[in-house]
């Protein structure tokens, strides 16, 4: 009998990491600045923030699930941080209140989609909205400055490293945690990749994806006071695009917006792409208007691969013989 | 009837990648007459009916029509050369009107070019009906129509193209008995008409009631084929899987410990009424009915997949009453659904994470992959004898067969009493069936107490310790093994008795 052997080629599983490591060197060879020290630590500063937001991004997409209103929601929440660091000087209770804002955003999107069965596209676009209208009524459309201490989160370091990235890396290990240790990380696969067989072997469906909104949001409040502090004021109209970029490096990642199929890894490598194009571009001048296209191009490529290798992927046949 | 029309494909050869799919496949459709493809799944039938098709391009080998050597190039290049398919998936869109599935993709042009000329669809929509004796509103849309009403459209759009071979991929795998004598009434009238069909199954009845040749694939070459009276189902089935099975069915009559499961007038609003029915430890309860009958509903009730509003539920002699599929696997009772694609598994995960899915869900701590659960789900993989290199494989790229064994061992992580299985055959091919009985009869002597949905009154005559027929939503008595027979439950099914 003819025996196939099973072809354990996934292209997307690698293609991420290989432009990784192609842009580096080509970028080492572009411009003489690039691997300096000082340079790398400058690039990973930079894509800190946008992140945070899309590990919890990933583990929605993963899920079949959207979250348009994190960028809104960072700067809500950021914002509010700052006003309650001014008002009690508790470097504490200021990021306790950013992330629990963060988390009822994300709390309330959930329930939302999940009580009524609404599509999230449409739900979290809506909550897009409502949290950069509510941030705005608040302060009366006014920017919170002198917030003092506050800046030590996004401009401090520690050993030496900017806290911006540790906070990048501990998030970034607690997604991958969750994602491939936890029964959550299982729930939320299976959700994805199809609902109803996770519903018929007993996973508890609405709950999980509660979850998972609840932890978007958590990390968006996360990401705000990061952003706030590192721009060294409360500005209620900051956050506004941080969703795309969050979007974006996770399909990048190798995320798949189909669901069912990603991982933390991935993200954190989509978002260095992205943070070393923006940066070779300023490096080496490019128009900011011409960076904006391209960084649209690379999320097409991104989708197109993502297809192409599904569709491939089912040629591969199993055949026989071979027992577990 | 012209001798023109027959087709033929010689020494057809077709390599992906380096393995051969077919292997010098000769095979003639003659005009009027009905031949039909068996083999297992990945024998290459539907390689075979893809290249008449246009689909795939062969390697080698000439196609033959009427004599003369062509080439197809697309399946709109077979419509063209008289040849069309009916899949086995119907292809339509549920929200446009017959007329204009029917004439999708060929629309009469109107007067100026790119628009349609619906007065002309109209018409051609209505001749056709009326030529086969129809009387359907052309605007009506075709989601109003029964799966195999869609079907008969089908080959009336086949029939509209000039079709000389109709080919037809498991026609019956998606509708009801009564629907199948329909539909092979219009075979006899399409073969009177000198239309050659090629016909796929894997019911091997329906096999021997509907050919009248037979070829045998097995792994890409052909093994046998001829008139249909020259096989029967022992040697047929022995050619397809290459070795005798000694039986199609290994029941082994397991000893009835105490009930398990009963059911007392348990009633859902509109689906089904009053059932009632017992199953006791090792034993195999066959629920027979046709589609629709209110099987699949009932054991989605029971197990807590959809509520029911009256009636009772005693697992082991306790009342239970499973609000939702958890609380019902808790209890114990888990049950394998009949649409594996969409209920079984999630195909982009792989074998492992498809396995411990449930135990997950139903078992304490918040870490997955703990070494006992893994060591568990790999045991109760290999019991179920799945054929795949590692356990890291996707389970899409999984045959039906041992996809259903991967589900199966799903359910075995959670040592449950009642094992509801719907359908546990379909779209597995004979050899892997076998397995699966053989599975199911393991199960039933370990002491489970199952609940087998089958529409295939054999297998479920094969299987079955006692027999319960639903229709429109009520249930027969039991029928003993020894009292089982063929007719007695098809007249239960169609309601002649009830």
């Amino acid at each position: 009998m003819k025996s196939i052997r099973h072809l354990k080629f996934n292209l997307s599983k690698y293609t991420s990491i290989l432009i990784l490591i192609g842009m580096l060197i080509v970028c080492s060879f572009a411009e003489k600045t690039f691997l300096s020290v000082a340079n790398l630590t400058n690039i990973l500063r930079q894509i800190s923030i946008v992140t945070i937001m899309a590990f919890g991004e990933t583990i929605l997409i993963i899920g079949g699930q959207l979250d348009l209103s994190v960028g809104t929601n960072a700067a809500m929440s950021g914002t509010f941080a700052c006003i309650v660091f001014i008002a009690t000087g508790s470097l504490a209770l200021a990021v306790l209140v950013a992330l629990v804002l963060g988390c009822v955003v994300g709390f309330l999107n959930g329930a939302i989609v999940t009580k009524f069965n609404a599509p999230p596209f449409i739900v979290t676009l809506a909550m897009q909205q409502v949290t950069l209208g509510a941030i705005f009524l608040y302060t009366n459309g006014q920017n919170v400055y002198k917030i003092g201490d506050f800046r030590i989160i996004g401009q401090g370091t520690f050993l030496g490293i900017p806290i911006p990235i540790l906070i990048m890396l501990f998030i970034g290990l607690i997604t991958w945690f969750l994602l491939s240790k936890c029964k959550f990380g299982r729930y939320i696969f299976a959700i994805g990749g199809n609902e109803k067989a996770a519903n018929a072997s007993g996973v508890n469906v609405k709950k999980v994806k509660l979850i998972a909104y609840c932890i978007s949001g958590t990390l968006a409040g996360l990401a705000g006071v990061v952003l706030m502090s590192r721009l060294n004021a409360g500005l209620p109209a900051s956050g506004t695009g941080y969703e795309t970029d969050a979007l974006t490096a996770t399909i990048i990642g190798g995320t798949s917006f189909t669901g069912g199929i990603g991982s933390a890894w991935g993200t954190l490598i989509g978002s260095c792409i992205i943070g070393i194009l923006n940066n070779i571009m300023n490096l080496l001048g490019v128009q900011a208007y011409l960076q904006q296209i391209l960084k649209g191009a690379l999320i097409i490529i991104a989708v197109v691969i993502d297809i192409y290798t599904k569709e491939h992927k089912k040629v591969v046949r199993v055949v026989d013989d071979v027992l577990v | 009837m012209s001798e023109q029309n027959w087709i033929e494909l010689r020494n057809i050869t077709k390599d992906f990648s380096g393995v051969r799919a077919l292997d010098k496949v000769s095979i003639k459709i003659l005009p009027g007459r009905v031949h039909t493809l068996v083999g297992e799944n990945g024998a290459g039938k539907s390689t075979l009916m893809k290249i008449l098709n246009g689909l795939y391009k062969p390697n080698e080998g000439t196609i033959l029509i009427g004599g003369e050597e062509t080439v197809i190039h697309s399946p709109i290049d077979a419509r063209k050369k008289g040849i069309a398919m009916i899949y086995q998936e119907l292809n339509y869109i549920s929200e446009l009107s017959l007329e204009e599935n029917i004439f999708m993709g060929r629309f009469p042009s109107g007067k100026i070019k790119g628009t349609v000329d619906w007065k002309q669809v109209r018409k051609d929509t209505l001749a056709l009906f009326a030529q086969e004796g129809l009387n359907y509103d052309p605007a009506m849309k075709i989601k109003h129509l029964s799966v195999s009403e869609i079907q008969m459209l089908e080959i009336l759009k086949a029939i509209s193209c000039d079709a000389k071979v109709i080919i037809m991929d498991e026609p019956t795998s998606s509708i009801t008995t009564r629907e199948v004598e329909t539909l092979f009434e219009h075979i006899q009238q399409l073969k009177q008409r000198g239309i050659a069909i090629v016909y796929i199954s894997h019911k091997m009845e329906e096999v021997f009631r509907i050919s009248d040749d037979i070829t045998v694939l097995r792994d890409g070459k052909v093994v046998d084929s001829g008139p249909a009276g020259q096989f029967d189902i022992h040697s047929l089935i022995a050619k397809m899987v290459g070795r005798e099975l000694k039986e199609i069915y290994p029941k082994v009559q397991a000893e009835a410990g105490k009930t398990v499961l009963e059911l007392k007038h348990l009633s859902s609003s509109g689906v089904f009424k009053d059932i009632d029915l017992t199953i006791r430890q090792g034993e195999i309860l066959g629920l027979a009915g046709l589609v629709g009958a209110g099987r699949t509903e009932l054991a989605r009730a029971v197990a807590g997949l959809d509520g029911f509003t009256s009636g009772e539920i005693y697992l082991e002699g306790e009342r239970i009453t499973p609000g939702n599929v958890r609380e019902a696997m808790q209890k114990g009772i888990v049950m394998v659904s009949e649409d594996r694609r969409e209920y079984g598994i999630i195909g982009c995960r792989d074998i492992l994470e498809n396995a411990t899915l449930a135990d997950n869900a139903v078992s304490r701590g918040l870490l997955a992959n703990r070494r006992p659960q893994v060591e568990r789900a790999k045991n109760n993989i290999r019991r179920m004898k799945v054929k795949a290199p590692s356990l890291d494989i996707l389970i899409e790229n999984l045959s039906g067969g041992n996809q259903q064994k991967v589900v199966l061992a799903k359910w075995l992580m959670l040592n449950a009493k009642v094992l509801i299985l719907d359908e546990p055959t379909r779209g597995i091919d004979v050899g892997a069936k076998y397995e699966i009985y053989k599975i199911i009869c393991e199960l039933a002597q370990q002491g489970y107490a199952i609940l087998m949905i089958s529409s295939e009154i054999p297998e479920l005559m094969g299987m079955a310790d006692r027999i319960q027929v639903m229709c429109r939503g009520r249930i027969s008595p039991e029928i003993q093994r020894d009292a089982f027979s063929q007719e007695l439950i098809m007249q239960y099914a169609v309601g002649g008795i009830l």
